[in-house]
C-alpha cells in the first residue's frame, strides 16, 4: 500500500502518495496548469517551464517537484501567471502559429490548446525562424526546425522509451535544434523509424508524411502559396482569439472528414493498439495511446507506416475458380456451392478424415473457432492445425509439461520490472521491437540485468550484461547445467519447491549428465561462466526468460522450451510480478488461434478432444457428435497429402507453399491434394495451387479479437468497407457452412465469442462489452469477468496446484560436417514481416530493405574472397538458393544469416529439410547445413547505405536539460520577468 | 492434381450491368431522402436561374488560381495597414459607448446639413464669432466642445 500524504493546493488540501510528481497531482484537481514538454508516458522532461508553480514562497516547475507532506502549492497569481506567459512566450518565439493551415490542426495541437486555455492573446516576442531547412529525407516523416519548440519530448522516447539512441538535441550551437546521430540527415542516421518521436510531438515539428497536405481543408497548397497563406493568415487574425476560433472550426469540420478507429497491429504477437485516422481509404496516422494496454505509445515501423499493403492493387477482389489453366473470376454463389460439393463428395468417398484444415495466425480468435467448428462439426475431422504450429507449438508443450498454461507467466509490463531478463534464440529488437523497448529501458535506467544467449550478436546481444553464443541447438546443456550446479550449490528455492513443486527428486537425478564440463564441451561456454551466470540469477529476486524460435525450431524445441521452465522452477521464479516464462509470440494471433480450438488433439481453450466430458458438452451446442481422436498437424497433414490420406486441404490466411519447412516437398503435395481451397488478401504462391482461391479482407476492414503474446484478448474495429467483393473470413465460413446446411446464423463476431464463451471455461467471462475502445482481458477470464495478467498466482492447473519438474536427456542432433560446411540460420528483420506479403506492398519498408540477402562474417568473407553484395549459391541437402551476401560482423565464423521475408529463388525454406521437433513435429527450421558457391564475388549492395543498421547511435540519458540552462542565454522565468 | 497457375481470366461485367447497379444505389438513397431531394434540387433551380450555378462551378474549378490571386493579391504592402487595422478595428467597436456615440453623430449630422445648405464663404470676423455667441444654437455646440475638450484631457 502507498502512503498517503496531504498536500495544500490553492489552499485546499488534497491527498497524493509518495514520489507522486506535483503535476500529477495538480491535474487531478480542477486547477488548470499550463504544460506543454510534460507527457505522462514520458515523465518530467523540464524543457518548457511553462508548469511554474509556487511551492512554499519559491517558484518551481511542477513536473520537476515531488510532493512533500505539508506542501503548500499555489497555481494561480500575478507572478506565476507572469512567468508562466515568459514559458509561452518563449516558445511561441520558436513556433509560427498558423493553425488553419497547419496539418496539425486537428484539435490535439498541445501549443494550441495551452496557449488558448491561458489565454494568451498577444505574443512579447515575435516568431524567429532558425537557419536550418526542413529535412525530408526519411520514407515516413518530416522535421521541421522552423516549428520545434525544442520541448525534447521526441530525445527523451528516443533514448528512454524507445532507446534507439537516435534523437538528441544540441544544446551547444546557437540556435539549439534536433539532430540526428552526429547530426547527419535523418535517412542516414540510425533511426529505426518506429515514429514514436512523431507520436510524441506536441506540434508540427515532427510529422507523419502521410499527413502533410492530407489532413485539413486548407493545407493541400503548394510551398509558396501556403507561405503567402501564412502570412495573410497572421496579418489578419494579428491576436489570438480569432486565430484560435477559425482554427477550432477548421478542426471540428476534420472531425468528420477523418474517421478515428482503434484497432490492434498485425505485425507480431506484442499486440499494439492504437488509432488508425483514414480518410476515405488512405491511412494516414497511427496514433497510439498512452492507455494502450501492451505498447503505451510505442509502434514500430511497420505498425506506424506498414499499412499500404491494405489499398494494394494486387487485392483479390473476387473468388477465383480453375478452370484447365488458368482462375475465372466468378460469383461467391458459384464458388461456395462448388466448394461444398466437393467437400461433400471426398468427405462421403474417403470419409471425413480425408480433408484437413489450417487456420491462420494472423486472423482473428472468432475465425480460428469457426475454422475448427467447420472442421468438427461440418466435417467431423480434428484435422486442424494452424502455423504456431511452424513456432511456438515447442514453447507450449514445454510450458505444458511444466506450468500446466501455455502462454506468458505475466505482462509485457512485468518484463520491465524483472531484476534479470535473459533472452534465449530471440532477436527481440527487430522480430518484437516494443517488447524490446520495454527491456532496454529497464536495462538502461533501471540497471536490470540482461544475458543474451543467441548465435548473432544483435541489438539486445551488443546490449547485454552477459552475451554468449552457445554452439546451435545446445541451449538445453546450459539451461540444466546451471539448473544443476544452483542445485549442487544448495543455492535452488527450497520453500518454494517444497510448496510448489512435484518431482524434484526425479529431476534431479537426471541432471547428473549436465556436469560444467559437458555443458563447456557441447556449448561452448566456458564453466567459470556458467557458474557466475548460476550465481547471478540465484542472486536476484526476480528473473523474467525470454524465447522464440531460436529455441523451439529445433528437433529439440520443446525440450529446450522445457529446461527453460524447469529452471525457473528451481530458482522460485514463478508467481510473482517480473518473473517467468515469456515465449514471444510472433504472430499478431499466433497466441489466440491456438486457444480457440484450431489444433488437432485440442478444443477451445485448450480442452483435449479425447475428454468424452468435453466432447459431450459442444456436441449438446452444436447438435452433432464430435470425433473422438487426436487429427494431424500441419505437417503431418502434407504427409498425408504424398501418403493418399488426405485429399482436401483449405488454409486460410497463410502462404503455406513459401513458409513451411522444406518447400519442395510441401508444394508437391499442394500440386498432388485433389481439392485445395486458399483464402487470402493476396495471390499467394499457395494460391497457384488451388482449385478455389477466396478473397478475404486484412484488419482493417473487419471486427473481432487479436490476443497477444500476454494473453490479452484486444478487439479490432472495421476502419474501411472491404474491397470489391472480398469478405472477412468469419463471413465467408459462417456462409460456407451454410451452404453446406448448417445455418450459424452470426451476424456480428461478439456473437461468435459469446458462443466461445460459454463452451471454453478458460474464456468464460470474455465478452465484447468487456472489450469496448481500449479495454482488454488476460485468459483465463472468470465468468464475472476478473482476469489474470499474472499467472499462477494460486498455484498452477494441476490437481493438486503444484507444477513439475520434467526430467529431459540431450543427444546432439545437428552438427555441419566436411561437405555441408556451414550453419544457415534465419529469422526476421525489423522491416519486412513474414514472407513479406504485406510488407512488400509499402513503399516506404521497401525503400529501407529492398530485398533480402546473407549475412556473412568478415573472416568467412575474406576465407572465400568475397565482398559486399557478392552473389553466391547455397546448396543444403534439401534444396538450393541464389542470394547476395552483406558482411557483417553480427554473425561470426561459419555462421550464416537469412532473412525469412526472402523469395522466388531465395526463400528460405528452399533449404530446409523435413526434420522437426521430436514433439511437436515443428520444422526445425533453424537446423540447416550448407555449402557455398561464389558465382560473382562482388556486386551491388544488397542493404542500402541509408538502412539504420549503418547508423550511429548517440546513447544519453533524456534530453539533458543541463546543458539548455547552463546557457547563457537562458534564465529561469521567474528571474527574467523580475527583471 | 494442380500444377501452379498464375493466370487469371478477370470477370467482365456489362457496363449495363455496372449502371443498373450504380443506378438502384442511387434510386434507394433517393427514395430514402425523398423531400431533401425535392428541397435541393429546388434550390439548385433558384441557384441556377439566379446564374449563380456557373459562377460557382468556374470558381470552384479555378479555384486554386483564385486563391493565389486573391492570397497574393492582399498580402501586398498596401493592404498591409489595413489588414492588421481589421482586427483592432473590430477591438475597437467594443470599446466604443454607441448610444452616446449616436446623441453625437445626430447632432454631427445635422451641423454638416446646415453647413451645406449655407455654404457661403463670407469672411468671419472676431465680432461675428461673439454675435454668434448669442445663437443659442450656437452657444449649445459651444458649451457641449468644451464639455467634451475638458473629458478629453482628464488624466483618466
Amino acid at each position: 500500500m502507498q502512503e498517503h500524504i496531504v498536500v495544500n493546493v490553492n489552499g485546499e488540501q488534497y491527498l497524493a502518495y509518495e514520489g507522486q510528481l506535483l503535476i500529477d497531482l495538480i491535474n487531478t484537481t480542477d486547477n488548470f496548469l499550463p504544460q506543454i514538454c510534460y507527457n505522462e508516458s514520458l515523465g518530467p522532461v523540464q524543457t518548457c517551464d511553462t508548469c511554474i508553480v509556487q511551492v512554499n514562497g519559491e517558484q518551481v516547475r511542477a513536473c520537476g517537484t515531488e510532493v512533500k507532506a505539508g506542501m503548500d502549492v499555489q497555481t494561480t497569481s500575478a507572478a506565476i501567471e507572469s512567468s508562466q506567459r515568459e514559458a509561452l512566450d518563449r516558445i511561441l518565439e520558436n513556433h509560427e502559429l498558423y493553425c488553419t493551415v497547419c496539418d496539425y490542426n486537428n484539435g490535439t495541437c498541445e501549443i494550441h490548446n495551452t496557449v488558448a486555455e491561458f489565454g494568451l492573446e498577444e505574443q512579447t516576442y515575435p516568431f524567429q525562424p532558425k537557419p536550418y531547412e526542413k529535412d525530408f529525407s526519411n520514407s515516413f516523416y518530416r522535421y521541421d526546425p522552423d516549428q520545434c519548440i525544442l520541448c525534447g519530448r521526441c530525445v527523451e522516447v528516443c533514448q528512454d522509451v524507445q532507446v534507439n539512441e537516435t534523437l538528441l538535441i544540441d544544446w551547444d550551437r546557437d540556435n539549439p535544434r534536433v539532430i540526428w546521430d552526429n547530426d547527419v540527415p535523418i535517412d542516414e542516421s540510425s533511426c529505426v523509424s518506429c515514429g514514436q518521436c512523431v507520436t510524441v510531438c506536441p506540434c508540427n515539428a515532427l510529422m507523419e508524411n502521410d499527413m502533410l497536405g492530407e489532413a485539413g481543408f486548407m493545407t493541400d497548397q503548394e510551398p509558396g502559396m501556403l507561405r503567402s497563406m501564412i502570412e495573410l493568415t497572421k496579418r489578419v487574425e494579428t491576436t489570438n482569439g480569432p486565430l484560435f476560433a477559425i482554427s477550432d472550426t477548421e478542426a471540428a469540420m476534420r472531425e468528420e472528414r477523418i474517421k478515428k478507429t482503434k484497432t490492434v497491429c498485425t505485425y507480431c504477437g506484442v499486440g499494439c493498439s492504437f488509432d488508425v485516422w483514414t480518410k476515405d481509404r488512405k491511412v494516414l496516422r497511427v496514433e497510439p495511446q498512452h492507455h494502450s494496454p501492451a505498447n503505451g505509445i510505442s509502434t514500430c515501423v511497420k505498425g506506424k507506416f506498414g499499412w499500404d499493403y491494405v489499398n494494394s492493387d494486387e487485392r483479390l477482389t473476387r473468388p477465383l475458380i480453375r478452370k484447365g489453366d488458368q482462375f475465372e473470376e466468378v460469383h461467391w454463389d458459384t464458388a461456395l456451392q462448388y466448394i461444398a460439393e466437393r467437400f461433400n463428395e471426398i468427405k462421403e468417398r474417403d470419409g471425413s478424415d480425408a480433408l484437413g484444415f489450417i487456420a491462420s495466425s494472423k486472423g482473428t480468435n472468432e475465425e480460428s473457432y469457426l475454422m475448427q467448428k467447420f472442421a468438427r462439426q461440418i466435417i467431423g475431422t480434428n484435422n486442424i492445425d494452424n502455423c504456431s504450429r511452424y513456432c511456438q507449438t515447442p514453447a507450449t508443450q514445454g510450458l505444458f509439461r511444466t506450468v500446466g498454461h501455455g502462454g506468458d507467466s505475466g505482462s509485457i509490463e512485468d518484463l520491465g520490472k524483472a531484476e534479470m531478463v535473459i533472452i534465449v534464440g530471440s532477436n527481440t529488437a527487430e522480430a518484437h521491437p516494443v517488447i524490446a523497448s520495454k527491456i532496454k529501458r529497464s536495462h538502461k535506467l533501471n540497471g536490470q540485468k540482461l544475458f543474451v544467449f543467441d548465435l548473432r550478436k544483435h541489438e539486445m546481444a551488443a546490449r547485454a550484461d552477459r552475451f554468449y553464443s552457445p554452439k546451435s541447438g545446445t541451449d538445453l546443456v546450459w539451461l540444466s547445467a546451471v539448473t544443476k550446479y544452483i542445485i549442487d550449490q544448495g543455492w535452488e528455492d527450497q520453500t518454494f519447491i517444497k510448496k510448489w513443486v512435484n518431482h524434484y527428486d526425479e529431476y534431479k537425478e537426471s541432471l547428473e549428465k549436465f556436469t560444467l564440463s559437458y555443458a563447456e564441451e557441447m556449448t561452448g561456454i566456458p564453466e567459470k561462466d556458467l557458474k557466475e551466470i548460476a550465481q547471478e540469477i540465484v542472486e536476484v529476486s526476480t528473473v523474467s526468460i525470454c524465447w522464440a524460435m531460436g529455441v523451439t525450431q529445433h528437433q529439440l524445441g520443446s525440450d529446450t522450451s522445457t529446461a527453460i521452465s524447469n529452471l525457473l522452477l528451481i530458482t522460485g521464479n514463478y508467481m510473482k510480478p517480473g518473473a517467468g516464462a515469456y515465449p514471444l509470440r510472433g504472430h499478431n494471433n499466433v497466441q489466440g488461434c491456438s486457444d480457440l480450438g484450431s489444433l488437432p488433439n485440442f478444443m477451445p481453450g485448450y480442452d483435449h478432444v479425447n475428454d468424452e466430458d468435453v466432447r459431450d458438452r459442444y456436441a449438446k451446442s452444436w447438435g452433432k457428435e464430435l470425433p473422438k481422436t487426436d487429427g494431424k498437424d500441419n505437417v503431418a497433414m502434407m504427409d498425408a497429402v504424398h501418403n493418399d490420406e488426405i485429399h482436401s486441404l483449405y488454409i486460410y490466411g497463410e502462404d503455406t507453399a513459401l513458409v513451411d519447412a522444406n518447400v519442395n516437398y510441401v508444394t508437391a503435395a499442394l500440386e498432388k491434394v485433389e481439392f485445395l481451397v486458399v483464402q487470402d488478401l493476396f495471390f499467394s504462391r499457395t494460391a497457384e495451387f488451388a482449385d478455389v482461391v477466396l478473397p478475404a479482407v486484412p484488419s482493417l476492414e473487419k471486427d473481432g479479437t487479436f490476443t497477444n503474446t500476454e494473453r490479452r484478448i484486444q478487439r479490432i474495429n472495421q476502419a474501411l468497407d472491404p474491397i470489391g467483393e472480398s469478405k472477412p473470413d468469419w463471413v465467408i465460413l459462417t456462409e460456407l457452412a451454410k451452404e453446406m446446411g448448417y445455418d450459424w446464423n452470426y451476424s456480428h463476431p461478439s456473437e461468435i465469442m459469446d458462443e466461445v464463451a460459454s463452451l471454453a471455461p478458460l474464456f468464460a467471462g470474455v465478452s465484447y462489452d468487456r472489450l469496448k475502445g481500449y479495454e482488454s482481458l488476460q485468459w483465463p477470464v472468470a465468468k464475472d469477468g476478473t482476469d489474470t495478467p499474472l499467472l499462477f498466482v494460486d498455484g498452477f492447473p494441476f490437481e493438486d496446484k503444484k507444477a513439475k519438474l520434467y526430467p529431459l536427456d540431450f543427444e546432439l542432433m545437428f552438427e555441419v560436417d566436411d561437405e555441408y560446411d556451414l550453419h544457415v540460420n534465419n529469422g526476421r528483420v525489423l522491416e519486412h514481416f513474414h514472407e513479406g506479403n504485406m510488407t512488400f506492398k509499402s513503399e516506404g519498408l521497401l525503400r529501407e530493405m529492398p530485398s533480402s540477402f546473407i549475412e556473412i562474417s568478415p573472416e568467412l568473407a575474406e576465407e572465400r574472397n568475397i565482398k559486399e553484395g557478392a552473389l553466391v549459391r547455397l546448396t543444403s541437402r534439401a534444396g538450393t538458393i541464389v542470394e547476395h551476401v552483406h558482411i557483417t560482423d553480427r554473425v561470426k565464423g561459419k555462421e550464416l544469416y537469412h532473412p525469412l521475408n526472402a523469395i522466388g529463388d531465395s526463400a528460405v525454406n528452399l533449404l530446409t529439410d523435413s526434420r522437426t521437433d521430436k514433439d511437436t513435429n515443428t520444422p526445425a527450421y533453424k537446423e540447416v547445413s550448407a555449402k557455398l558457391e561464389v558465382l560473382d564475388n562482388e556486386g551491388n549492395p544488397p542493404l542500402p547505405k541509408h538502412n539504420f543498421r549503418y547508423g550511429n547511435r548517440q546513447a544519453q540519458i533524456g534530453v539533458d536539460v543541463q546543458s539548455k540552462w547552463s546557457r547563457e542565454d537562458y534564465e529561469f522565468p521567474e528571474s527574467q520577468v523580475k527583471k | 492434381m494442380a500444377e501452379p497457375v498464375r493466370h487469371i481470366k478477370r470477370m467482365e461485367i456489362p457496363e449495363e450491368d455496372i449502371q443498373s447497379e450504380s443506378i438502384d444505389e442511387v434510386l434507394a438513397v433517393i427514395s430514402e431522402n425523398k423531400e431533401s431531394v425535392v428541397k435541393g434540387v429546388n434550390l439548385l433551380a433558384h441557384l441556377d436561374e439566379a446564374g449563380m450555378l456557373d459562377t460557382l462551378s468556374a470558381l470552384t474549378i479555378q479555384r486554386k488560381v483564385a486563391m493565389e490571386k486573391m492570397v497574393n493579391e492582399l498580402i501586398k504592402e498596401r493592404y498591409q495597414g489595413s489588414l492588421e487595422n481589421l482586427m483592432p478595428l473590430f477591438t475597437m467597436l467594443g470599446t466604443l459607448n454607441i448610444d452616446e456615440l449616436s446623441f453625437f453623430i445626430e447632432r454631427i449630422n445635422r451641423g454638416m446639413k446646415d453647413a451645406i445648405e449655407n455654404d457661403t464663404f463670407e469672411k468671419t470676423s472676431y465680432m461675428n464669432v461673439l454675435t454668434a455667441l448669442k445663437d443659442p444654437d450656437i452657444n449649445r455646440s459651444v458649451t457641449l466642445l468644451l464639455q467634451f475638450l475638458k473629458g478629453m484631457g482628464r488624466e483618466s
